[in-house]
């Protein structure tokens, strides 16, 4: 090497730190110097692996992260809960009829056990003049009214349409009218299908449950636990409370 | 009526500046949000839930890297620019082995982005070897340098670990690395992954 040049000043060099006519000059000798542009060169490998590395450590945190929610997901996880939910149940014999309230309630149990089913389609711009996106972007958004008023629009001859009424459903039980998610829930298992189905029975079970037909609901999450679908640890846990003594209690329902 | 917390984009890129576990419950409300969507996209073009999985974990890598270090510029939403990531990379991974089966087929032609990076895979021993050499290295230089890997700025890492400016995170950066450097040199498995890697 003509000059020797000091680790701190090649890295210097790489992280862009070098005055303009420093760096020019730096990257003439590179080009003269067969031996400095070896070391220019090793540094670049260090750092390479070392962001090579920090990559793959997001990714096995990442990876960590989904099985976890993944685990939370299934069966197994929500008998788990189911476990820690009796033991909750203990606490509450023991003292909060409030607790009870808030547990025990059908609307309390409806409003715990619901949340919104996933946008599974993009938004994306190639697709902005799709009648269905549009609904699923205020379906995004939380708009459940005008999801509504599009989802309605689109006709049984759509191919869209199962989609459409399976998240109408969804937007109206979402938007408090549960009576014309069951319409929509019904249509959808009528159609039978694969992707939607089991979904459509779990949000019909709630649906019917918040519409004071609990008869008819228990008889839908007993389908659900039975055949292992779609939210049966979910529906598990939902007749477990529906069956519960403590909804007996003066006031609770 | 039933609203869950929900992340606005902004939220989400402070989250994942931040790190630690704010970052992990901005990941896992990405996972219960996204991954829908995407499963659904790869299915639809021949793909598996595998598949899907894996692509959804490398996307969100790179979308949390863009975020750090500002390739994000927050031009679009970040589920269109996620679910942007997961196209490209499934559409360079299906081209892919169209090639490598020298399958006829009349796919489309899709406008993949060549910078989006393909899936690195990782044997087990690399990833052994891999651990073991960062392993070897002190304690706080393992710390600086995953950070320094992750994208974020000397500021950020001062900030981290408590040193009084990015100067100082930086001369120690230096020597962490230079650390790192001796390691690999004197360590005749790690040159053959770098070649391996194409480092």
């Amino acid at each position: 090497m003509a000059r020797q040049y000091t680790f701190d000043q090649i890295e210097d060099y790489l992280d862009g730190n070098l005055p303009e006519g420093e760096r020019l000059d730096f990257e003439r000798e590179i080009e003269s110097d067969a031996e400095l542009k070896n070391e220019v060169s090793r540094h670049i490998q260090a750092r390479k692996l070392n962001e090579f590395h920090a990559r793959q450590q997001l990714k096995e945190k990442v990876k960590n992260i989904y099985d976890q929610v993944k685990a939370e997901e299934s069966p197994s996880a929500g008998f788990s809960m189911m476990k820690i939910a009796a033991v909750i149940a203990l606490f509450i014999l023991a003292g909060g009829y409030f607790y009870v309230y808030q547990t025990y309630s059908s609307g309390k149990m409806v409003e715990n056990a619901f949340e919104p089913y996933p946008n599974r389609y993009g938004t994306m711009g190639d697709q902005l003049e799709d009648t269905f996106i549009q609904g699923m972007k205020y379906y995004d958004m939380e708009n459940y009214q005008k999801a509504i008023d599009i989802f309605r629009e689109i006709p049984e001859s759509d191919p869209q349409y199962v989609p459409a009424q399976f998240y109408l459903g969804v937007s109206c039980f979402s938007g408090d009218e549960p009576a014309s998610s069951i319409t929509a829930f019904q249509t959808v298992i009528a159609q039978d299908s694969k992707l939607y189905n089991e979904a459509a029975t779990w949000y019909l079970s709630l649906a019917l449950l918040e519409n004071g037909d609990e008869d008819k609901a228990k008889e839908y999450l007993r389908e659900i636990v039975n055949n292992d679908e779609y939210r049966a640890d979910k529906a598990q846990k939902l007749l477990r409370k529906l069956d519960s003594p403590l909804r007996y209690l003066p006031g609770v329902d | 009526m039933f609203r869950k917390k929900k992340y606005s984009d902004e939220l989400l890129v402070n989250a994942i500046k931040t790190g630690g576990k704010e970052e992990d419950d901005a990941i896992t409300y990405l996972i219960k949000n996204e991954y829908g969507k995407i499963e659904n996209l790869i299915i639809k073009r021949n793909g598996s839930v595998a598949d899907a999985e894996d692509i959804f974990q490398e996307a969100i890598s790179v979308l949390i890297m863009n975020i750090r270090n500002g390739t994000f510029k927050g031009e679009s939403s970040i589920a269109t620019y996620l679910f942007a990531i997961c196209k490209s990379m499934w559409f360079k991974r299906f081209k892919k082995y169209i090639r490598e089966t020298d399958y006829q087929t009349n796919m489309i032609a899709y406008d993949v982005d060549e910078s989006t990076p393909e899936i690195e895979i990782l044997e087990d021993e690399q990833k052994a070897l891999l651990n073991e050499l960062f392993g070897r290295l002190r304690e706080n230089c393992k710390e600086l340098l995953l950070w320094w890997g992750s994208s974020y700025s000397m500021a950020e890492i001062a900030d981290k670990l408590n040193f009084s400016n990015a100067q100082v995170a930086m001369n120690k950066k230096n020597k962490c690395l230079s650390q790192l450097r001796n390691l690999m040199d004197q360590d005749p498995k790690v040159q053959m992954l770098v070649k391996e890697l194409g480092l």
